[in-house]
């Protein structure tokens, strides 16, 4: 009850308080404060979180806003999703697990955030980065909101259900990658042996031709043969490069800040 | 210049005497005897002085010849003396020359064995030749050695060719003698990189860089025989030119000797080039310390001296196989053997199927079994 008087006491603020559209909708998981998505749609996803949950102990919510940096003095939109998260009481359980898919119009920055043992366990990194590239990035960039939003809860449902069965989603079990490593471990396999059999091969045919003409007459220099009569180094300028040094994270898991938060974010 | 006497006789058994490049001295088959070529040529001196006498006018001539920008062509002595003969292959056209106790059964060439004998006439004689330092059992056993760990050799190749027909030619050879000037200008970069937080930060410094400089050459060799491939005759180089002699009938017992059929100005591009390659490369050898040095302009002029006429030792061996024409040839003098060998392709496949088999058999286990 508290968390349902506190919910309406925040979207009464932001509602006054901020510019929030007309058609907003609110509802226990989706929050659509830009206005993406028609009543009934909202009230499908709101349907389909609300089921996420019951299922699997973990909170599948949707934040949608027109600019972030609005709320909370959130100088980041991951700021803004852990802010939301906490001021919402957001998560089921004691440990308040969820995932959070959090879009600012604005810039169209997004963030995916997770929260709690269940959260964080079942969105790992590279999940997050999955979870986005394979499932909504590609309709959010057509502006094809429910879409997207659906594909989201389709990803969350899959992610969940992989946790539940002992086996969360990561590097080591994504049924893609490990398609791809197996056709890459074939192309191994059968490329390497040919192109080396061949070079060897061929080295060896190269070793049956001796006879080379010579190009050079070097051995026929003689001694103090060469006099240098000019030697001029002339430094002429001096031109500087930057590279950004890509750091690659190895290996799975997730990494989860001090507030007990992970997040994966970008542009859509 | 020499005028007669080619036919080295033994002076204790009048038989005619052959240089043995084993013991560096002219032997007699008939009673065994030996001498040196000093010895021999003491006997003989007044001709052989008169010979020397010949070359060194010859080179004297040559030296003379002041360079502007055409190699100085070396003013040979004829060559047609008694005693000399020469054969030809009606075959490949080579035209072989040999004292008359030295009988050519084949070309060393083609191979061809209905060559023809004749008179020598119209030959320059040469300015100078490196004996015979190596015997034909140290040529047979060379080009043994040159057929071992070839796994793609056709088994019967080496089986089916006379490795003991293989003969002892002197080829002709133009040495070029002359120099390079040289201006050369670089665009040179020197490069270092630093970390500085999440970037790598790489300052280059740009150069112009200046090179001038002369190089000399002596003695390039160029195979003066239309027959003999360019191939086969610059990978047996380097020749010692300590043991370049005065030219000298009296090497020739025993060994055949090729009359050059391409003039000096035919052979002169492949010495130009070489100088050009070898000066260039000079230059930017002294060009240090930089990262990437790329020329930008280049004068390269050749200086072009004299060229002498000289007889170089080459043990040979003409083969055919499938229809297609080999040829081994061994530097006479440091033992150095070249020649193209043939492919099994059957044993080439063969190979590539086991190592690649195998490999992959390797990297299964290691990628899927383990």
């Amino acid at each position: 009850m508290k968390k349902q008087i506190l919910c309406l006491l925040a979207a009464l603020m932001l509602l006054l308080g901020l510019s929030v559209s007309a058609s907003a909708y609110e509802s226990a998981h989706v929050f659509d404060y830009a206005g993406l998505l028609t009543d009934s749609e909202a009230g499908a996803l709101e349907a389909r979180c609300q089921d996420a949950e019951d299922t699997y102990g973990c909170g599948v919510y949707i934040v949608t806003v027109n600019d972030y940096s609005l709320y909370y003095d959130a100088g980041s939109i991951e700021n803004f999703s852990e802010g939301f998260f906490l001021d919402f009481e957001l998560g089921a359980g004691e440990d308040q697990n969820g995932i959070l898919l959090a879009l600012s119009m604005a810039e169209r920055d997004y963030d995916l955030c997770a929260h709690g043992m269940i959260g964080n366990r079942s969105f790992t990194d590279y999940g997050k980065g999955v979870l986005a590239e394979r499932y909504f990035l590609s309709e959010f960039g057509s502006d094809n909101w429910y879409a997207g939003f659906d594909r989201y809860v389709d990803g969350c449902m899959e992610f969940l259900q992989m946790d539940a069965q002992d086996e969360p989603f990561d590097q080591n079990t994504d049924p893609e990658r490990l398609e791809d490593i197996g056709v890459l471990k074939w192309i191994v396999v059968i490329v390497v042996p040919l192109l080396t059999a061949l070079v060897v091969c061929l080295v060896m045919k190269g070793n049956m031709k001796t006879a080379r003409k010579q190009t050079h007459a070097d051995a026929y220099i003689p001694q103090n043969g060469v006099r240098m009569l000019r030697q001029d180094d002339v430094y002429l300028t001096t031109t500087q490069t930057r590279v950004k040094i890509e750091t690659q994270k190895s290996g799975g898991g997730t990494s989860v800040n001090s507030g007990g938060f992970s997040h994966s974010s970008g542009k859509f | 210049m020499a005028d007669q006497i080619t036919n080295y006789k033994c002076p204790a058994c009048t038989g005619p005497l052959h240089f043995s490049g084993a013991s560096g001295k002219l032997e007699c088959d008939y009673c065994g005897s030996s001498y040196s070529v000093e010895e021999i040529e003491a006997l003989y001196e007044k001709k052989d002085e008169q010979a020397a006498q010949a070359a060194a006018e010859a080179e004297q001539k040559a030296a003379q010849q002041p360079d502007e920008g055409e190699w100085a062509q070396p003013e040979g002595a004829d060559w047609a003396e008694p005693g000399m003969k020469s054969y030809s292959c009606p075959s490949c056209g080579a035209e072989l020359i040999c004292d008359e106790t030295t009988a050519a059964t084949s070309c060393p060439y083609c191979g061809n064995t209905t060559i023809v004998p004749g008179q020598l006439s119209g030959a320059r004689k040469p300015d100078y030749i490196i004996p015979f330092k190596l015997s034909k059992e140290d040529a047979v056993a060379a080009l043994k050695n040159h057929y071992k760990k070839k796994p793609l050799l056709p088994k019967v190749f080496s089986a089916q060719n006379h490795i003991e027909k293989i003969q002892g030619v002197y080829v002709p050879f133009w040495l070029f003698n002359g120099s390079a000037d040289a201006d050369i200008r670089y665009k040179c970069t020197r490069s270092m990189t630093h970390r500085e937080g999440d970037y790598d930060v790489t300052d280059t410094q740009h150069f112009m860089v200046y090179r001038a400089g002369t190089v000399e050459f002596e003695k390039i060799p160029v195979d003066a025989s239309s027959k003999m491939p360019d191939e086969n005759m610059d990978s047996i180089e380097p020749f010692d030119y300590k043991e370049l002699k005065a030219f000298s009938n009296a090497y020739l017992p025993g060994f055949l000797a090729d009359k050059y059929d391409v003039s000096v100005d035919d052979c002169a591009p492949r010495a130009d080039e070489r100088c050009k390659a070898s000066c260039e490369g000079a230059m930017r050898s002294s060009v240090t310390g930089y990262s990437t040095c790329v020329p930008e302009e280049e004068h390269v002029r050749i200086r072009r001296g004299k060229v002498q006429y000289t007889m170089l030792p080459v043990w040979m061996l003409h083969t055919k196989w499938k229809g297609k024409d080999y040829l081994f040839s061994m530097n006479g003098q440091t033992g150095k053997l070249t020649g193209d060998l043939p492919v099994s392709w059957g044993r080439f496949w063969a190979y590539f199927a086991g190592i690649a088999g195998g490999l992959a058999a390797v990297l299964a286990v290691l990628l899927f079994a383990l």
